[in-house]
């Protein structure tokens, strides 16, 4: 019953789906005398369905433009620096800042605009001198710009946001049709009564909500989207130190991320999204309001003035 | 642009060969974007008429493979990131697993593994792309394979975690 001649690479290509008809009925005769073998195998299989399952969704992303630039070059002019040129550096200052987000600022380098239209090896020096430039103008804006004290959570929560709210296939882990359940999951978690905040007059709908790992203990994300497909995401987390006695909203921006955040008894909140800085501030009023706003009408001895967190700028 | 370059429709699966070769999104792409660079400049050096696909990665493999050999230490980019776990917990250790259990294959198994895995290029392929004998692409998936599932299953060095919801 055993076939003398099923070799390994049979066995591979079995794993593979590779064999024809005939060849696939031996190795299966092979395989029923043979079950570490058969186990071994179905294991493969299921390596090469998880291999897709990861990274196919990369093949529907969006190709970045440094890529794209790639196919502008004349391919006479494409030089091995080509990958130092002014766009190119631009672009990948931000594609990692996008990584590192709040460490953006450490890089804290400014390219200037190019005024050279084609890039040229020749060119070099110059782009050097506008490289230094940057630098020193980088520099100059840094110290320009109050020192900021914003606690490490918002670039956690930028950072979130970036990675999340972008996605297409996972945006969530959990959809808002299971609000219950996500509630509940996160309050246990995170060791708080939690709840998402409905904020459908500002004009955004939950979609769902997932747990983050953070460097102190887990956090919260949940996610909204509007109708014209804006999104963006609260990220709660307890134990958050300081900042808490003004109790007021803050701003922060890195590149493309607003962000507005208070601190609120021991539980920071941040709200960040793509949106104009005034949309954005509607929103997290309309949040404060369910997260915060009960526990000031329960004699909550912080209570402001106005009922309102005051507006405080970073 | 008038009309599309032959190459652009493979940038897709460049790029998602590059990320499950190196990991990080801007090393991979880093990669992605010199073999383009190459391989346009190169294009002329591609006979019309064989397989374009074959072609693309084999510039890949050959400017990572001196890549790594040159470079020593590969800076971590990930470590302080946040980390999404609960929810489909097993779900999402396994394919940490996968991914980090990866990266601890040998580069040429690792390649053959992904190539005919995840690129599904046939074996004969492979052994044009990466410049091998075919008995040494069916030894090295073999032995890849073996290693990965082993690292994936058995390996009772690293203690699985578990998260508690």
């Amino acid at each position: 019953m055993i076939k003398p001649s099923i070799t390994e690479t049979d066995l591979q290509a079995y794993a593979d789906n590779r064999l024809s008809d005939a060849r696939r009925g031996e190795v299966e005769a092979y395989l029923a005398a043979h079950p570490d073998d058969a186990r071994r195998l179905a294991r493969y299989s299921h390596i090469n369905n998880d291999l897709h399952g990861h990274f196919d969704p990369i093949l529907s992303e969006k190709i970045p433009d440094r890529l794209l630039a790639c196919f502008d070059m004349p391919a006479e002019s494409a030089s091995p620096l080509s990958r130092f040129s002014l766009a190119n550096i631009r672009t990948r200052i931000r594609d990692l800042s996008q990584h590192f987000l709040g460490r953006g600022r450490v890089l804290g380098i400014l390219v200037p605009a190019s005024p050279i239209g084609n890039w040229q090896p020749a060119s070099y020096a110059l782009t050097v001198a506008w490289l230094s430039l940057g630098v020193v103008l980088g520099w100059q804006m840094q110290r320009a710009l109050p020192q900021n004290d914003m606690p490490p959570m918002v670039r956690h929560a930028a950072v979130a946001y970036v990675t999340y709210a972008s996605e297409v296939t996972h945006p969530v882990e959990i959809q808002a049709s299971n609000e219950d359940h996500l509630e509940a999951w996160l309050s246990k978690r995170l060791g708080m009564n939690l709840k998402a905040p409905k904020l459908g007059t500002a004009g955004f709908a939950l979609m769902g909500g997932r747990l983050l790992a953070g460097t102190q203990g887990p956090a919260a994300q949940f996610m909204y989207e509007d109708s014209v497909g804006r999104r963006l995401t609260l990220y709660v987390k307890t134990q958050e130190m300081g900042h808490d006695k003004s109790k007021s909203f803050a701003f922060a921006q890195e590149k493309e991320v607003n962000a507005f955040y208070w601190i609120d008894g021991g539980t920071g909140y941040v709200l960040s999204g793509n949106l104009g800085r005034r949309d954005l501030l509607k929103v997290a009023e309309v949040a404060y309001q369910q997260l915060n706003a009960p526990h000031e009408m329960m004699g909550n001895p912080k209570k402001s003035a106005s009922g309102r967190p005051h507006f405080v700028t970073i | 642009m008038t009309t599309e370059h032959p190459i652009m429709a493979y940038v897709p699966h460049l790029r998602r060969y590059a990320r499950a070769l190196t990991r990080h999104e801007v090393e991979a792409d880093d990669l992605v974007q010199d073999t383009l660079e190459r391989a346009l400049r190169k294009f002329s050096l591609w006979k019309q008429g064989t397989n374009l696909r074959a072609w693309l990665f084999s510039v890949m493999h050959n400017l990572y493979v001196n890549q790594a050999r040159s470079k020593q230490d590969v800076t971590p980019m990930d470590d302080d990131m946040d980390v999404p776990v609960g929810g489909r917990q097993e779900e999402g250790l396994r394919i940490r697993d996968l991914s980090a259990s990866l990266l601890e294959l040998p580069l040429e198994q690792r390649e053959v593994l992904l190539l005919v895995g995840l690129e599904n290029f046939s074996y004969e392929e492979v052994a044009r792309t990466l410049e091998i004998p075919l008995g040494t692409v069916m030894s090295r998936l073999s032995r890849g394979r073996e290693r990965l599932r082993r690292l994936l299953d058995g390996c009772p060095a690293k203690p699985n975690l578990t998260v508690v919801i």
